[in-house]
């Protein structure tokens, strides 16, 4: 019986809340809408940065493979040299010109910016691997242990 | 070029507002030994080839003085490497370290020394603005901003630090983009080395101070007798 007349009562709670929440939908999904933005680009500069530490370290890389080319006297490396320097170039170019956007542009724009930044150092981060990985080969072609003549055949005893 | 250094003043904002509060409320715990464990403890000298001073230096600071192990004899200092421009590591890592100077920038036998990487860009006007914004410019300031001749020496100085300090020398960033902080003492060999990202390792770097002060305040006292 108690059941019976709490029911009627749960019922009514019941109906109150599905009224009363799409309201607090509407506004928890307003702010979320408000907090996208700003929350994507933190995300994006937060990937985007992991990505500008790894072309730091490819370009101290690149440092100590140039000045390895120049120490074993690395035959015809001048090409491989100057792409050295222009994928340098590239790096430093795009961290002179980068501006954090959390403090320059409203969390709407940010997301667009550092998408397309991303892109750049993308390039950039294939271009330096591109050249390191060309280096390298270099150092290692000019350094690798000469291997020995082929010995001649054995002559077999008739 | 103001834009550019926005994030930076966002950082030391955030650091300003930690040292507005007292000193054992900045988020850095206990801070300070006590006379008695500062006394007893010492600190290791580090490096994989054992007792070996970092190399000699000799470069112009922010102003225009040179700075060199000659000039800093006798003093107690913390280096790392940043560039002006650098949107990741360098603030967080100078806004740490400015926890340090807050606590020992007017001591004279403490110097900090901040050497850049990209010396084409951050040349000396450059490092005169950065200190400026960093709140650390007077002529008198004990933080130095040192301008390296090139970028392949600035890494090799990195290197050497770096190697004489046993860092990890396979940082994310490399080893002149670590956020990695050394503290040398008054005769050039690096007795700590720290993570200037991490907070508690520059807890750490407060609490470690002392001790070699200690020391080095010690050694003096030794030797005017």
């Amino acid at each position: 019986m108690k059941k019976l007349l709490l029911m009627p009562l749960g019922a009514a709670f019941g109906l109150l809340s599905l009224g009363t929440l799409p309201g607090c939908d509407t506004k928890t999904t307003t702010a979320t809408e408000a907090a996208a933005p700003a929350v994507q680009a933190r995300a994006l500069e937060d990937s985007l940065m992991t990505h500008h530490d790894l072309a730091m370290q490819q370009t101290e890389q690149l440092f100590a493979l140039k000045a390895q080319l120049t120490a074993a006297k690395v035959p015809a490396s001048a090409p491989i040299q100057a792409k050295m320097q222009a994928a340098d170039r590239a790096m430093m170019t795009w961290m002179h010109q980068y501006q954090a956007p959390d403090s320059t542009a409203p969390a709407p724009q940010r997301p667009a910016y550092l998408q397309d930044q991303q892109k750049q150092l993308t390039g950039i981060e294939q271009q330096l691997k591109t050249i390191l990985d060309s280096a390298q080969a270099a150092l290692g072609r000019a350094t690798a242990p000469k291997t020995a003549a082929p010995a001649p055949a054995a002559t077999q005893p008739k | 070029m103001f834009l550019k250094y926005l994030p930076l003043a966002g950082l030391l904002a955030l650091a300003g507002c930690g040292t507005s509060t007292p000193a054992n409320d900045t988020g850095i715990a206990d801070v300070h030994m006590d006379s008695e464990e500062a006394t007893s403890a010492t600190l290791p000298y580090l490096g994989a080839e054992g007792k070996k001073p970092v190399a000699d230096f000799s470069l112009p600071d922010q102003d225009g003085k040179i700075v060199s192990n000659k000039t800093l004899a006798g003093k107690v200092y913390i280096t790392d490497f940043f560039f002006a421009t650098c949107p990741g590591i360098c603030p967080k890592m100078q806004s740490e370290l400015l926890k340090v100077y807050k606590q020992y920038g007017q001591d004279p036998n403490v110097a900090f020394l901040s050497f850049t990487i990209d010396p084409e860009h951050d040349t000396q006007p450059v490092l005169a603005d950065y200190a400026r914004r960093l709140g650390v410019a007077a002529p008198t300031s004990t933080w130095r901003f040192l301008h390296t001749p090139d970028r392949p020496t600035a890494y090799q100085l990195a290197h050497n630090f770096a190697a004489a300090a046993q860092t990890d020398l396979k940082a994310p960033g490399g080893i002149a983009h670590s956020g990695a902080l050394a503290l040398v003492d008054d005769q050039g060999y690096i007795r700590g080395s720290y993570d200037g990202l991490n907070p508690d390792q520059v807890a750490l770097l407060l609490r470690q101070l002392p001790i070699l002060l200690n020391e080095v305040n010690g050694r003096k006292a030794t030797a005017a007798r």
